[in-house]
């Protein structure tokens, strides 16, 4: 997996980039070609998400000069990306795509009484920190896999937000949705996670 | 007043991540805590929930092989578009 000490920042990346220097180019492609192909499959399928990719990183190798710093590289990578994938997203698509954020929800209303009140207690973990959940590798599999299985949107939704750290207004730019709509994404990706959690501490199992 | 459904179900991450809610809805949610132990207990599970996926960092990176050579398409392409040494001479 990845080495994280070989995580290169913005300056010695752009500079490697321009000087045509190898180690550059893969610490590029290393470090974005993950994020990217998430939000590009937010949107397109993934044979698509990976040209959008591809041809979003020649655009940005190949306008180098006119990446002024405004924004980070990251920000201006996935910029470029998501717009290669709103031109080849179809309408039919697009429409699919924005009924993901009104429909389904979060915790079901059968988890609560009528009257609003839990239906029973919620349980109790017996593991009371990330690092003790982290540290069980099948715990680690089991989120791996409930994340992988997130709609592609909640999934685009929590790498930018939650991991690459993109403020809430450059994730509405990006992926053309507002503000409340990534509220709403994180919210439910959460309570899968929640959900998978809670099986887990209860069998040990997914 | 709030329920616990409603707390569950719309308020919960805006309050963990301490957005979006306005005074008025943050005390709302604040004061049914005090009163709701199972909602306490929620959402401190959602906080560790939020931690254990903020913590996790899942996207597998594409492989050496692919790197390698997406690196090298990538150079070739940028010096297909730069004016060549050989046009200055």
């Amino acid at each position: 997996m990845e080495n994280h000490s070989d995580i290169w920042n913005d300056q010695r990346l752009l500079a490697g980039l321009k000087a045509d220097y190898q180690l550059a180019y893969e610490a590029l492609v290393r470090q974005y070609h993950g994020p990217m192909m998430l939000v590009a499959a937010s949107m397109v399928d993934a044979g698509q998400a990976e040209e959008c990719v591809q041809e979003a990183l020649i655009s940005a190798i190949n306008n180098l000069s006119a990446f002024e710093g405004r924004s980070t590289v990251k920000t201006w990578l996935f910029s470029i990306v998501a717009n290669q994938a709103r031109m080849k997203l179809r309408k039919v698509k697009r429409e699919v795509y924005l009924e993901d954020i009104t429909d389904g929800g979060s915790f079901s209303d059968e988890l609560f009484k009528s009257n609003g009140h839990w239906s029973q207690a919620p349980s109790r973990w017996d593991d009371n920190s990330p690092e003790a959940l982290l540290s069980y590798d099948d715990f680690r599999n089991c989120l791996d896999k409930t994340i992988n299985h997130l709609p592609d949107l909640q999934k685009a939704v929590i790498t930018l937000r939650e991991y690459q750290g993109i403020e809430i207004e450059e994730v509405c730019n990006i992926l053309d949705i507002t503000a409340s709509n990534i509220r709403v994404l994180i919210h439910r990706a959460r309570a899968k996670v929640y959900a998978m959690i809670d099986h887990y501490e209860e069998t040990g199992t997914c | 007043m709030l329920n616990c459904k409603e707390l569950a179900q719309q308020y919960a991450s805006d309050y963990i991540d301490n957005e979006n809610l306005s005074m008025k809805e943050q005390l709302a949610v604040r004061f049914h805590l005090l009163i709701c132990s199972h909602c306490r207990r929620f959402v401190k599970k959602m906080r560790l929930t939020k931690s254990v996926i903020n913590e996790h960092e899942h996207i597998s990176g594409p492989d050496d092989e692919l790197v390698q050579s997406m690196a090298q398409e990538l150079m070739k392409s940028r010096k297909s578009n730069l004016p060549s040494d050989d046009d200055a001479k």
